[in-house]
């Protein structure tokens, strides 16, 4: 495999109620292996469209029901929040999705900021609330009824983490709802509620 | 009906039998206490902890009251990041028999007994698979199993 260094110039329009137009300098590497596939291709990522081309990608995702059954996907933007461009967030009605698509953001140098174990920005998941929720999955076999949900800390939390990206002026990538789950979330949904006022 | 000082009571003596050869490597088996959040209500909690190494086991006995009730069992660190054997054995793909272990609705004994079998179980999974986290300088962030929660 060899490294390629390219330098581009893109024109970066931002989708949002109020139309903002910026040019964003791009400076990133592409690794190109013997046989000519970059990086992003090699994780099976299509860049789509003229505006907001470094973050509209089509993201090849999968994901594993109880059953075991695989789910295939493509993972793109379904609505995107205007906000900082060097700040970005992903949320979406799958984690595997979100997860996925995170990973092919990494691969074109953005490091995009998730729900996860591990957070930054100013919050963290606090230790009582991961242990509240895996003993209260646990219990109910790996799915929380959505009675007992929202007095989680972990849904407490992931509210108070969507009110910060909107604060703090985050681009928020919302992925829609990839695999088409027919089951609501409310985590999800109260992600769109506080960055977007409704779901989709 | 039981309390759950009573039950924890227990825990605590069933807990100090089966992990009590920790204390050797340097662990505290603190008494149990009785903790609440909203979402759970009241809970047991028996904490296992070396001071020098910042590695515990904690145990949570949750009672069949508001919930169904049940253990969990998390391995955490000195700075506070945590995951549950159970989210352990599905991250790692280790699930069926040693996931169905360490649920406590699985035992259809008394409780004592029930606890005893679930302890044991959980005994084994930790001396096979994560003795390089309670003992070592390793770590691994397990990710929080979602599930298809979100």
């Amino acid at each position: 495999m060899r490294i390629v260094t390219f330098h581009g110039m893109e024109q970066l329009a931002i989708l949002s109620q109020k139309t903002v137009v910026c040019p964003l300098l791009l400076w990133g590497s592409l690794a190109i292996s013997g046989g000519g596939v970059g990086l992003t291709q090699a994780l099976g990522v299509t860049t789509v469209g003229m505006t907001n081309s470094h973050l509209i990608l089509n993201v090849p995702v999968t994901t594993t029901l109880k059953d075991g059954t695989v789910l295939n996907a493509t993972a793109t933007p379904a609505r995107i929040l205007t906000g900082d461009p060097n700040n970005v967030a992903i949320i979406g009605r799958s984690m595997d999705a979100v997860n996925g698509y995170a990973a092919a953001l990494r691969s074109q140098g953005i490091e995009p900021y998730l729900f996860s174990n591990s957070l930054d920005a100013g919050l963290t998941i606090p230790t009582i609330a991961r242990q509240e929720f895996s003993a209260l999955s646990d219990i109910y076999g790996g799915t929380i009824p959505d009675s007992v949900l929202p007095s989680t800390k972990m849904f407490q939390t992931n509210e108070a983490w969507a009110q910060l990206l909107k604060q703090q002026n985050y681009t928020v990538i919302d992925l829609g709802n990839p695999f088409v789950n027919p089951t609501p979330s409310l985590f999800y949904n109260a992600e769109q509620k506080v960055l977007f006022g409704g779901t989709k | 009906m039981i309390s759950l000082t009573h039950d924890s009571e227990i825990l605590d003596l069933k807990i100090r039998e089966i992990f009590g050869d920790l204390e050797t490597k340097g662990f505290i088996i603190q008494n149990a206490s009785i903790k609440h959040t909203d979402a759970i209500g009241n809970y047991a909690e028996v904490v296992v902890k070396n001071k020098t190494t910042g590695r515990s086991i904690l145990f949570w006995y949750i009672p069949p009251r508001i919930h169904p009730g049940g253990i969990s069992i998390f391995l955490q660190n000195d700075s506070g990041d945590t995951f549950s054997l159970s989210e352990y054995l599905t991250q790692n793909k280790l699930e069926s028999q040693l996931s169905r272990s360490i649920v406590l609705a699985n035992y259809d004994g008394k409780f004592d007994e029930n606890i005893e079998s679930l302890l044991k179980a959980a005994k084994a999974i930790i001396f096979q698979y994560l003795d390089k986290y309670l003992f070592g300088g390793e770590w691994e962030s397990i990710p929080i199993q979602w599930g298809d929660m979100k």
